[in-house]
C-alpha cells in the first residue's frame, strides 16, 4: 500500500495543487488588501507592472518554446551547414531571418542565447536579436495605423532599422570573438547528440527545457517590467520633453524615453505618434527604431545571458549607430 | 523516492500563473490591463502554463534509480538536487520571491484604473496632426464619419466613436463651429499645456502601459469645473480658440454634472 502511494506521489501532489488552485479560481474571491493602507500611486504602479507582464508573457512563452525546440532538435552540424562562411553574408542572412520572424524584444533573448550556444556566431545572433522585434508584419501594420494610415513612416522605420542593424552586426563581428555567453549551470551540460533517444522523450525533454528556460527568463522579465513601471508611474514625460529643444537634443530625449518606457514594439508606434506635435520626425524615428532594439527590460535580460562587457559595448554601439545614422539622414526626412 | 523542493515550487508557480490569468479573464478584469482585441494571446498563455504544469509535476519526485542514473541527464537536463537539498540558498530564495511577486500583488492588491493624476505624467495630445496622406481610400472612410458628423444636429460621443470624433474635431475645427456636443470623461488640469481644463479619456492600444490621453479643452468660465477630481458629463458647443497661431477647438460648457467612473473607463482603438 505504502509502495503504491509512493509510486503515485507525483500524481497525487499535482492533483492536490490543481484542485486548490481550481478552487481559488472558482470561488473567485480575492482577499484584497484594504486600499487605505496603500498610496494611490503604488496601486497605479502595480497595475502598469502587471499589464506589462501580462502583455509580454505570451511572447516570452513562444520564445522559451522555440528555445526548447532548438535545444533538443537543432544540432551544431545543422547550424554549421546553414550559416554562410562569409561574415557579411552571415550578417545579412541573420538580419533577414529576424525580419521574417515575429518576436518581441524580450521573447527573442532566450532564442538568441540558444542559437549562439549551438554555434551561431555572435554577430549573426546580434543581427537576429535586433531585427526580430523591429521588423515584422505586425509592427509595420501598427506603425501604419498609428501614423494616420501613412505608409511613409512605417517604411522609413523598417528601412533605416534594417540598415542600422546591419551596421551594428558588422561592427560586432570585428570587435568580438567567441560566444560571449555567461557560463551558467544550465549551459554546462555535456553536449551530446540527442538523436539516440525516442521522439516522444525528445518532445518531453523540449517541454522540460522550456519550463527551465521560462524560470530562467521570468525573473529578469519581472525585474525589467518593474523598473519600466516605476519610470512610467513616477517620471513625467512632460518633464523630459521640457529638457531642451533642437533636433539632436530631441532625438536623444526620444531615444532615452524609448529606453526607459520599454514598450512592446507592437504598440510603441501609438505612443511615438502622440509626440508628433512636439518633436520633428527624425526624433520620432529615433524612438521607433531605438526602442525595439534596446530598452530597460531587455537590457536586464541580456545581462543575464551575455557577459557584462559585451552587453555594455553592444549598448554603446546601438546608441551611437542609431543616433549617427539618424543625424546623417535627417536632411532627407 | 526523493522530493525535489525547487521543482515543486516551479510546479506551483506555473499553475498559479495559469490560474491568475484564467481568473482575470473569468472576472473580466483583464480589460483593466490589456485591449480586449489581444485577449486571445493571454488566454493561450494561460493554457500553455497549465500544460507546462502537467509537464512539471512528474519532476517533483524522482525515484532512487533515477537519482543515481545519469543516462538521461544529457537530454532531460541534470538538475538532481542531490548534494545539499535540505539547504535552500539565499540566491534561490531571492529568485523565487521575485517570480512570486507579481502573483502576490496581482492576487492581493486592488487594481486601479488610470486617471487624471497619471494622465498629467503622460503626453496629452489636443492639437491637430498634419496629414500628408494621399490615400484616397482612407480619405473616403474618414469622410464618411466626417459627413455623418457634419449632418447630425448634435454630436454625442460614446466609447466607440470617441477617438474618430475627437480626431475629426481637432483636425477640422472650422466644420464644427457652434455645433452642440455631448461627451463624458475625466477632468484634467495641466497648467504647463494650457489654462483650460481638458476633458480626456485614456486610449489603450495594446496594454495599459501604453495608455495615452486624448480629449478636448473646456472653456473655464465655471471655476468649479476646474477643481473636479473625477468624471463629468458635459453638454456644450464647439467654439474655436486661437493660441500661438494654431486654431484649436474648445467646448463652451453649457451644463455639466459629475458622474461615477464608467464600467469601461478606457477606449480601445
Amino acid at each position: 500500500m505504502i509502495r503504491r502511494i509512493e509510486q503515485n506521489l507525483a500524481e497525487i501532489t499535482g492533483f492536490i495543487i490543481l484542485v486548490s488552485v481550481f478552487y481559488l479560481v472558482v470561488v473567485n474571491e480575492r482577499w484584497t488588501v484594504q486600499t487605505i493602507l496603500l498610496p494611490e500611486s503604488l496601486l497605479a504602479f502595480n497595475t502598469i507592472f502587471l499589464s506589462i507582464l501580462i502583455e509580454a508573457i505570451p511572447f516570452v512563452l513562444i520564445g522559451v518554446f522555440i528555445a526548447g525546440l532548438i535545444q533538443v532538435f537543432v544540432t551544431e552540424e545543422h547550424i554549421k551547414k546553414l550559416i554562410p562562411k562569409n561574415r557579411i553574408m552571415a550578417v545579412g542572412m541573420s538580419c533577414m531571418l529576424g525580419a521574417l520572424f515575429p518576436a518581441c524584444e524580450c521573447g527573442i533573448v532566450p532564442i538568441v542565447r540558444k542559437l549562439v550556444y549551438k554555434g551561431v556566431p555572435i554577430f549573426a545572433g546580434v543581427g537576429f536579436l535586433l531585427t526580430g522585434p523591429l521588423i515584422n508584419p505586425i509592427v509595420i501594420a501598427s506603425t501604419y495605423m498609428a501614423f494616420g494610415q501613412d505608409l511613409r513612416i512605417a517604411l522609413i522605420r523598417m528601412g533605416l532599422g534594417l540598415l542600422i542593424a546591419l551596421v551594428i552586426a558588422v561592427s560586432i563581428s570585428f570587435l568580438f570573438k567567441g560566444n560571449q555567453l555567461k557560463k551558467t549551470a544550465t549551459l554546462l551540460e555535456p553536449e551530446q547528440s540527442t538523436k539516440r533517444f525516442p521522439l516522444l522523450l525528445r518532445i518531453r525533454a523540449m517541454l522540460i527545457h522550456s519550463v527551465d528556460e521560462f524560470f530562467d527568463v521570468a525573473k529578469y522579465l519581472i525585474i525589467g517590467a518593474m523598473l519600466a513601471a516605476l519610470v512610467q508611474t513616477y517620471v513625467s514625460t512632460n518633464y523630459l520633453i521640457g529638457l531642451g529643444e533642437g533636433m539632436m537634443f530631441s532625438t536623444a530625449i526620444m531615444m532615452g524615453l524609448a529606453y526607459l518606457l520599454s514598450l512592446c514594439s507592437e504598440a510603441d508606434a501609438f505612443i511615438g505618434a502622440s509626440f508628433r506635435h512636439v518633436f520633428p520626425e527624425t526624433s520620432i524615428l529615433g524612438f521607433l527604431i531605438y526602442g525595439p532594439m534596446l530598452d530597460l527590460k531587455n537590457t536586464i535580460m541580456m545581462l543575464a545571458v551575455f557577459k557584462l562587457r559585451f552587453v555594455l559595448v553592444l549598448m554603446i554601439i546601438i546608441t551611437i549607430s542609431v543616433f549617427g545614422v539618424l543625424t546623417f539622414v535627417h536632411p532627407w526626412i | 523516492m526523493y522530493l525535489q523542493t525547487q521543482q515543486a515550487v516551479k510546479a506551483i508557480v506555473l499553475l498559479l500563473f495559469s490560474g491568475f490569468i484564467f481568473m482575470l479573464h473569468h472576472t473580466g478584469e483583464i480589460t483593466k490591463f490589456i485591449n480586449p482585441q489581444y485577449t486571445a494571446f493571454s488566454q493561450i498563455a494561460s493554457v500553455i502554463f497549465l500544460l507546462l504544469f502537467f509537464i512539471q509535476v512528474p519532476r517533483i519526485f524522482i525515484s532512487r534509480e533515477q537519482a543515481e542514473d545519469h543516462d538521461y541527464c544529457t537530454i532531460l537536463g541534470c538538475n538532481h538536487e542531490m548534494g545539499d537539498k535540505r539547504k535552500v540558498s539565499l540566491k534561490t530564495g531571492v529568485v523565487y520571491s521575485i517570480i512570486l511577486l507579481p502573483l502576490v500583488t496581482g492576487l492581493l492588491f486592488p487594481y486601479k484604473e488610470l486617471g487624471a493624476a497619471e494622465a498629467v505624467k503622460r503626453g496629452i495630445c489636443y492639437t491637430p496632426i498634419q496629414k500628408h496622406s494621399s490615400h484616397s481610400e482612407v480619405l473616403e472612410t474618414s469622410n464618411k464619419t466626417l459627413d455623418e458628423m457634419v449632418r447630425s444636429p448634435v454630436l454625442i460621443l460614446d466609447n466607440f466613436n470617441f477617438l474618430d470624433y475627437v480626431n475629426n474635431i481637432i483636425t477640422y475645427p472650422e466644420l464644427f463651429n457652434e455645433k452642440p456636443i455631448e461627451l463624458e470623461g475625466f477632468i484634467l488640469m495641466d497648467d504647463t499645456l494650457s489654462h483650460h481644463p481638458l476633458l480626456g479619456r485614456f486610449l489603450v492600444t495594446h496594454c495599459v502601459a501604453d495608455a495615452h490621453v486624448t480629449g478636448l479643452l473646456l472653456s473655464n468660465d465655471d471655476e468649479n469645473l476646474r477643481n473636479i477630481n473625477g468624471w463629468v458629463k458635459v453638454n456644450g458647443q464647439i467654439k474655436r480658440l486661437e493660441t500661438n497661431g494654431i486654431e484649436i477647438p474648445i467646448i463652451q460648457v453649457k451644463e455639466w454634472k459629475q458622474i461615477d467612473q464608467p464600467e469601461a473607463p478606457y477606449i480601445y482603438p
